[in-house]
């Protein structure tokens, strides 16, 4: 048996590139338990150059997670709890005069760092979310006139708190299209939480140890953006996009009214990046079905609209993902 | 003298007086309008009031009160007991004209029958007037209005309609059953079975094979309709949803039913995985992995077949057969 030559190479070059990830998942087992589809989901997004948003109940480790995936990789790490009070600037940086110097100097904010953590990130007005969402967009900030990179590796994950929703500021169905991944987490199994428990009490919390450079992840992601999607991949993700927008084509006319707006280009676009991260993840140098629709829930869940009818009926956009999922044919 | 008359008529009046109080009156006619339109209608009301045991009976018309009278119709007559014992019949009569002019409606008999006296009574005369339109002469003269065009109710024409729709309808099963007498057919046709899903999956592997689309170099072609057969056969045959599952989910699908060995899991999970290798990474799977996929597909088929008894004398290529071509290829492959 013989396998064309590019991919066999590429599948080779992944096996090696790709050993860091068995690395970083052993590291995070040692402080995380279970939520092994967040750390995977992190990785996704730090591969795909992708931002995470994420919704979960308070003290279900997501910053432990960011912190720890931060360590393995020597990268910065800032967490910012958003407020109803805090203002653009606390979030970028600001200009400060300096009486010595009789001029104004640079005070950067937290965004400056490879792993940010947004806390609670509809509890501040919209103004500070745009602050942020402009710069996972731009990946650069401007303070005064000057404008300036931020870090590469740039990971923004933001929360949502599913409990309390008095006195917040949803982000606008635009805004959270820029999120690659929503990401939606709930409690540990029974097994878990008792290890969690003994992991907590025990005298010495254990720590990650540095296995990577910031460099080797940006390198990564150059090989991610090789992994190869055959065209027939690629008809796949076009279907399910566009059976997010046109139900009745393909058989689901029961959704037909269900949806208020599908996924948008973006989605594609988020979903095959997802997919090929997936794929290097399962150290392979191709992506099939199964990457498709391993990413497809966490991809597509904040991109679907739901109507009144939707919503009187219990629906949720899992179910009709789900229910995509099962009418869509595989390749 | 004088007192001797008197006393004498005041015995005499109170003999009489019971046979007064039973007495009946003269009936009484009476119209609810006396003018007229031409053409309307009036009620004309004859009642009588009566001592109970009193045989009455009502004057009958036809279709003419009186000349230029018409009646109409004609109520059965009523009867209202009175707290005296007496009681009051009362009859209706419409009535209509269609000439102008003055009528006198005669008295009207009535005729009692009190013990063993027959005695006719007349009730009151009545008048009525009937006149025409005023025409104004000062205005055009116009034509005389067509009949009112009422809109068709369903009612009206339900029973042509749906009698024209079965009559035409047991012509038609007529000439139906007629056309299929003289053709020496049964009347009812049998609803085709749907073509068992082995029978599908053979002609569809049979002509893969005759398009030999691996020899050609098309193998990702090769491999989407080897695949496609696959799905299509065990969807057919074990209701697996498996054109809409991946292949880890077909494995799982097929674990789940605890219907094959180990053996025949992993020879499909080697199938799916050299079909997913050259669909979506551009793999050469080499001749040998080319026909062991096919015989993994065909040999599925053979022993998962369902076959109906009548159907199992007509037998379809079996194994062996395709063993036999595979060497063939292979030998074709190798020598060319």
């Amino acid at each position: 048996m013989s396998v064309e030559l590019n991919i066999r190479e590429l599948n080779e070059k992944i096996q090696k590139e790709s050993s860091f990830v068995e690395m970083i998942n052993l590291e995070m087992e040692k402080v995380i338990v279970g939520q092994k589809h967040l750390v995977e989901s992190l990785m996704i997004g730090l591969l795909s150059n992708g931002h995470i948003l994420l919704e979960g109940v308070p003290g279900l480790a997501k910053t432990l997670a960011i912190n720890s995936l931060a360590e393995t990789i020597e990268a910065k790490f800032s967490r910012i709890q958003f407020t109803p009070d805090l203002l653009p600037a606390d979030l970028v940086g600001t200009m400060i005069y300096s009486l010595k110097n009789e001029d104004f100097t640079v005070k950067k904010g937290p965004i400056f760092s490879n792993f940010i953590l947004a806390d609670e990130i509809n509890r501040s007005p919209a103004k500070v979310q745009s602050a942020l969402l402009e710069a996972m967009a731009e990946r650069q900030v401007t303070i005064g006139d000057t404008s300036y990179k931020l870090d590469d590796p740039f990971l923004v994950m933001a929360t949502q708190n599913p409990l309390e929703q008095e006195g917040t500021y949803p982000l606008p169905e635009a805004q959270v299209d820029r999120f690659m991944l929503k990401v939606v987490i709930d409690y540990p199994k029974k097994e878990e939480e008792k290890l969690i428990v003994r992991q907590n009490i025990a005298k010495v919390f254990p720590t990650v140890n540095k296995i990577l450079k910031p460099q080797d992840i940006i390198s990564a992601r150059e090989v991610v953006k090789d992994v190869y999607v055959d065209e027939k991949i690629e008809r796949y993700i076009i279907d399910i996009i566009f059976a997010t927008r046109f139900p009745e084509d393909y058989g689901l006319e029961n959704l037909q009214n269900m949806i208020s707006y599908g996924g948008s280009p973006r989605a594609s676009i988020s979903l095959t990046m997802a997919a090929k991260a997936y794929a290097f993840i399962k150290r392979r140098g191709y992506v099939v079905p199964e990457d498709v629709r391993a990413v497809c829930h966490d991809v597509l869940r904040h991109r679907i609209g739901l109507t009144y009818e939707a919503e009187a009926e219990n629906l949720t956009t899992e179910d009709i993902i789900t229910e995509i999922l099962n009418k869509v044919e595989v390749p | 003298m004088i007192n001797k008359i008197k006393y004498s008529l005041i015995i005499l009046l109170l003999a009489v007086l019971p046979t007064i109080k039973g007495q009946t009156t003269a009936p009484e006619a009476s119209l609810d309008s006396t003018l007229l339109l031409i053409g309307d209608q009036v009620k004309l009301d004859l009642k009588l009031e009566i001592g109970r045991g009193t045989q009455v009976l009502f004057p009958m018309f036809g279709d003419t009160l009186i000349k230029g009278v018409e009646v109409l119709n004609s109520s059965l007559i009523d009867t209202v007991f009175l707290k005296s014992g007496r009681m009051i019949l009362s009859q209706r009569h419409v009535i209509t004209s269609f000439d102008t002019g003055m009528y006198v409606i005669p008295r009207l008999p009535v005729f009692v029958k009190e013990g063993s006296k027959v005695d006719t009574l007349f009730s009151n005369m009545l008048a009525m007037k009937v006149v025409t339109l005023k025409v104004d002469t000062a205005k055009a003269i116009f034509d005389i209005k067509p009949p009112i065009q009422k809109p068709l109710v369903f009612s009206e024409i339900a029973v042509p309609v749906f009698g024209g729709l079965i009559a035409l309808l047991i012509i038609a099963i007529g000439i139906f059953m007629y056309i299929r007498y003289k053709k020496n057919k049964p009347i009812f046709k049998r609803e085709k079975p749907k073509e068992p899903a082995h029978i599908i999956a053979y002609r569809e592997l049979s002509s893969l094979k005759q398009e030999k689309l691996w020899q050609k170099g098309e193998l990702k072609e090769y491999y989407t309709r080897l695949t496609d057969i696959f799905r299509i056969y065990i969807e057919d045959r074990f209701n697996v949803y498996a054109l809409e599952q991946t292949s880890d989910q077909i494995i799982n699908s097929l674990v789940n039913l605890n219907e094959f060995d180990k053996k025949t899991i992993n020879k499909i999970k080697d199938l799916l995985f050299w079909s997913d290798l050259a669909k979506f990474a551009k793999a050469i799977p080499g001749p040998d992995d080319n026909i062991i996929n096919y015989k993994t597909v065909k040999e599925f088929v053979d022993a998962t077949k369902l076959i109906i008894e009548d159907q199992k004398e007509n037998k379809t290529e079996s194994s062996e057969d395709i063993i036999a071509e595979e060497l063939i290829d292979r030998k074709e492959v190798n020598n060319g």
